[in-house]
């Protein structure tokens, strides 16, 4: 019986999970087992929750104790051991009640403490929000100036006519490919793939997030990024890299 | 070096398990871990029955072959045929080994079968590829240059044709039969569980483990290293009769508790007993080639097992090879995912190949582990 199991935390009720239960279905199918489950609020609240613990709660436990998880899921969690653990949040900056400075604060403190899929989790944020998936997929301008969340997400639904929960293989390496690309551009301004080792400032560290803060402070705008695709390239490594390189 | 090992038919092994030392990944840490591309530290892991002390068992079977254990006093032998069924019951041919070594640019490989523990019947000896011996049941066809005169009809039937030569023949330094016979004379292995000291291998010898290392100058040495695993006694040596052999003097240690001595085999622990052992074998070290012990750290509390570990590490002369239980070495600080190995289901296979995800530095590899993230 395979009891192998990955946790990915996603943000969303809707969205994510049935965009990574695609995925899942496309890369992993029998070899292990996903189980997404949705926090139902944005990062801030979980941080507040682990900052509650002094950060010493490890990330399932941290989960068991918030009200934002069913009972259903939390049975899941108690019942299933993950052995990576990835967590897909919007990069929220706009979130209107907390101060910038708070939310910058908390952001990177989240991103240093989930730098790790074997330990506390892996978390990818994406800019403005999930949704840019669809940008990424639809080459559009590269910069989002922020007005409104809600109108983000209605903005892109309504001009971007992409269904993204039936992405076959093909397609999400070059979604992949696309993240790398746009990634690099952020930390190193150069329009293209890097080398395997220098997917280490695109991936597990903050480069983006400082990069992104950084774009926020003073232009008011992010660049549109989708890093949780990315996870894929976290779990497979050089193998899956070598494919989306050639 | 060794590269290469497989048996079938052995104990529990009903099936070929292939233990390859040339599988390593490109991993840039704890590079010293490898030494001419072969695996040259590892540590296996395993539920109990899987057969981790049996793969020890199978690997140093050639040292039968070769009369290369000794009995000792102090230390007891242990007998391999006296420990449970040598041939699995399951399987109903001979039992089948293969060997690979390399030593400079020189590949040997070394394949026998067995009827029963002490009964080679068949052996096949190829250097760079080329079949230089043969032995079918006692038909031995010898093409090596400096065996010309050897005749193998005195060889007793049961025994190992290669072990005739080595008995006959001093090859040349250089030789590549003469590396491989001092590789296999350095081999040890040594384990001390419940049955007391256990060892096999021709590195083993009539000795008093105490005795032994008075004599060797080493009780400086000896009160240093157990003194950094914080047992702080203050040794000094004593000259006494060998109760068993009363013309013989012999050497034991003692321990200085405030005014008064006690003998300090006394006064270790179970764990401590099993340091004394480990360090008793490290005066070895210099003429060690390839060591295995088994169930290592049985007695040892976790930092202890580190800094054992971390001791091996530092010896790239020889290869080491330890079995324990012990998931918390399982760290990319110690190790690597190519040299931490897991037996299961008849096989052995690094941990990056138990997993389909990439391995890096800085996972935490126990953790994966005791979360099922390898195939077990």
């Amino acid at each position: 019986m395979n009891n192998k199991y990955i946790l990915v935390l996603v943000e969303g009720e809707k969205t994510e999970i049935n965009f990574f239960n695609n995925i899942s279905n496309v890369f992993f199918k029998q070899n292990h087992n996903i189980e997404i489950i949705p926090f139902k609020c944005n990062i801030y609240k979980l941080y507040k929750h682990i900052e509650s613990y002094n950060f010493n709660i490890d990330l399932i436990d941290a989960l068991l104790t918030t009200k934002n998880i069913s009972n259903e899921e939390k049975n899941i969690l108690i019942n299933k051991r993950f052995f990576y653990k990835y967590l897909v949040f919007d990069f929220d900056i706009q979130h209107k009640f907390l101060d910038n400075d708070i939310k910058y604060k908390s952001l990177l403190k989240m991103k240093e403490y989930f730098s790790n899929e074997s330990e506390n989790g892996l978390l990818f944020l994406n800019y403005p929000m999930f949704e840019s998936i669809k940008v990424e997929l639809s080459n559009p301008p590269l910069k989002y100036f922020y007005s409104n969340k809600n109108e983000y997400k209605k903005h892109i639904n309504e001009k971007i006519n992409i269904n993204i929960n039936n992405l076959v293989y093909d397609e999400i390496l070059n979604l992949i490919r696309k993240s790398i690309i746009i990634g690099n551009y952020i930390v190193k301004r150069q329009f293209h793939i890097p080398k395997y080792e220098d997917l280490q400032d695109i991936i597990f560290n903050n480069k983006i997030l400082i990069h992104q803060i950084s774009c926020f402070k003073n232009y008011k705008c992010v660049y549109q990024l989708n890093t949780s695709i990315l996870f894929l390239i976290s779990y497979f490594g050089e193998k899956l890299f070598n494919k989306i390189k050639s | 070096m060794l590269t290469y090992f497989s048996v079938i038919g052995f104990k529990n092994f009903k099936e070929k398990i292939v233990f390859d030392l040339k599988n390593i990944s490109r991993y840039t840490f704890n590079e010293k871990q490898i030494k001419n591309n072969t695996i040259n530290k590892g540590i296996i892991y395993g539920k109990n029955g899987e057969g981790k002390s049996n793969l020890g068992e199978a690997i140093f079977d050639i040292e039968l072959n070769l009369m290369l254990t000794v009995s000792v006093p102090d230390l007891n032998i242990y007998k391999p045929t006296l420990k449970g069924i040598y041939k699995n019951m399951e399987y109903d041919k001979d039992v089948e080994f293969e060997y690979h070594f390399e030593f400079d640019n020189d590949e040997i490989v070394y394949q026998y079968s067995k009827k029963e523990s002490m009964y080679v019947n068949k052996e096949k000896l190829y250097i760079n590829k080329k079949l230089l011996l043969s032995n079918n049941e006692g038909d031995v066809t010898c093409y090596i240059k400096e065996a010309e005169n050897v005749n193998f009809a005195n060889k007793n039937i049961k025994s190992s044709a290669l072990f005739f030569l080595f008995n006959f023949i001093k090859f040349d330094e250089n030789n590549i039969l003469n590396k491989l016979f001092s590789f296999l004379k350095g081999m040890l292995w040594f384990r001390c569980l419940n049955q007391g000291n256990e060892a096999m291998g021709a590195q083993t010898r009539y000795d008093y483990i105490e005795d032994t290392i008075v004599r060797k100058n080493k009780l400086t040495e000896y009160q240093l290293f157990l003194n950094s695993f914080g047992l702080n006694y203050q040794l000094q040596s004593r000259q006494i009769t060998n109760p068993f052999f009363p013309q013989q003097k012999i050497y034991t240690i003692e321990a200085k508790i405030g005014k008064n001595t006690a003998p300090l085999n006394m006064l270790l622990s179970t764990g401590s007993i099993a340091l004394e052992l480990y360090f008793y074998w490290s005066i070895t070290f210099s003429t060690v080639t390839f060591l295995f012990i088994d169930e290592f750290d049985a007695f040892y509390h976790y930092e202890i097992s580190e800094s054992i570990i971390k001791l091996l590490n530092e010896q790239i002369n020889f290869q080491s090879f330890v079995t324990t239980h012990n998931t918390s070495l399982m760290s990319t600080k110690l190790m690597r995912p190519d040299n931490l190995f897991l037996i299961s289901n008849n096989k052995i296979k690094p941990l990056c190949d138990c997993t389909t995800s990439e391995l890096r530095n800085g996972h935490n590899l126990e953790k994966i582990y005791k979360e099922g993230g390898f195939d077990e």
